[in-house]
């Protein structure tokens, strides 16, 4: 009897709890009207790569004279926040959008990170000489082509105690361009994104 | 010779009393009823230079002696009218001090794009 009574106790208790759940819902991208937090989500990366692309594309250091594309490598852009999450987010952006302009050209042979390299174009080198092959198919040497630039930076977390005990959060979006030929740097953006929040608010 | 500067005379004082009063309206501007009069865009100035981007700027009036928060996004339209899907079209934040002008800036995605939309809505944060 106490077995059937506990079993109907937590079949109610379930039922109830299941009540009680906020229900799953897709977020509005477009016009999200959710409450903002305190670690970075995804309208302080798409804000970031907003402001940062404009104003690479209002610097006129994509327009080349010869009308051809640039070829950049995703260097490494360090995650110095106490947050895990991949810095790719924010760098598919801009080389995403870079493309799009038609004046950049990314490449997969070379990247700080695995995960921006390609491995298939080491491999479909591999069966030179293959018999299984038709070597007329298999990528000649001397096709790779080297890149003129490179786009690296970080992320930075600063967290400051108010007066009141709140916090104040200050992330530092920073990303960087280099002519990999000179050296020298080409362009350079700094965004920064402050919230405050409560003091026992964790952000990791 | 009175006759022919009268008519120029009122012409232009009724310019200048038209436009000092009724924001000027442009069809590519949208800017949400929820504003109300707080905000009027003044002009717009549409420039690509030093990028083959173009770059708009909307000059907005703050009409509020309180801080106004706006959001505004730019959607681009390339040639034949269609939309340049980019992530430079989200919503971007800015908060307009009392009585300021100010000016909302933007940079199209690709030299592609030759005209806008303007949208202003008020701050959702």
């Amino acid at each position: 009897m106490n077995r059937i009574f506990a079993g109907v106790a937590a079949a109610a208790a379930a039922s109830i709890l299941a009540g009680c759940a906020t229900p799953t819902t897709r977020i509005d991208t477009r016009n999200d009207t959710g409450a903002q937090v305190a670690g970075i989500d995804y309208r302080d990366v798409e804000e970031a790569a907003n402001v940062m692309l404009q104003s690479l594309f209002r610097s006129g250091r994509l327009d080349r004279a010869d009308g051809q594309a640039y070829v950049m490598t995703v260097g490494k852009v360090k995650n110095d926040t106490m947050q895990r999450f991949d810095t790719d987010i924010l760098t598919s952006y801009i080389t995403e959008e870079l493309m799009n302009s038609g004046k950049v050209m990314v490449t997969s042979a070379m990247a700080a990170g695995a995960d921006n390299r390609d491995e298939m174009i080491n491999a479909a080198r591999s069966v030179r000489g293959d018999a299984e092959f038709n070597q007329a198919t298999v990528a000649a040497q001397g096709q790779l082509v080297a890149p003129t630039h490179s786009v690296f930076g970080k992320i930075l977390q600063r967290e400051i105690r108010m007066d009141s005990g709140d916090k104040q959060i200050e992330y530092y979006f920073q990303l960087r361009i280099t002519e990999i030929a000179t050296g020298l740097q080409w362009w350079q953006k700094q965004h920064m994104i402050g919230k405050r929040t409560d003091g026992r608010t964790p952000t990791w | 010779m009175l006759k022919k500067l009268l008519p120029l005379a009122a012409a232009l004082a009724f310019a200048g009393c038209v436009s000092y009063h009724t924001p000027p309206a442009d069809r590519r501007v949208t800017v949400s009823p929820d504003l109300g009069d707080a905000v009027w865009v003044t002009d717009i100035r549409l420039t690509s230079e030093p990028s083959s981007h173009y770059t708009l700027q909307a000059n907005v009036a703050n009409n509020t002696d309180g801080i106004v928060p706006v959001e505004y996004r730019v959607v681009w339209l390339d040639e034949a009218g269609a939309e340049l899907q980019s992530v430079v079209s989200t919503w971007q934040f800015m908060s307009a001090a009392p009585r300021e002008v100010f000016g909302l800036t933007a940079t199209a995605p690709s030299p592609e794009a030759v005209d806008f939309r303007l949208y202003i809505q008020p701050s959702r944060r």
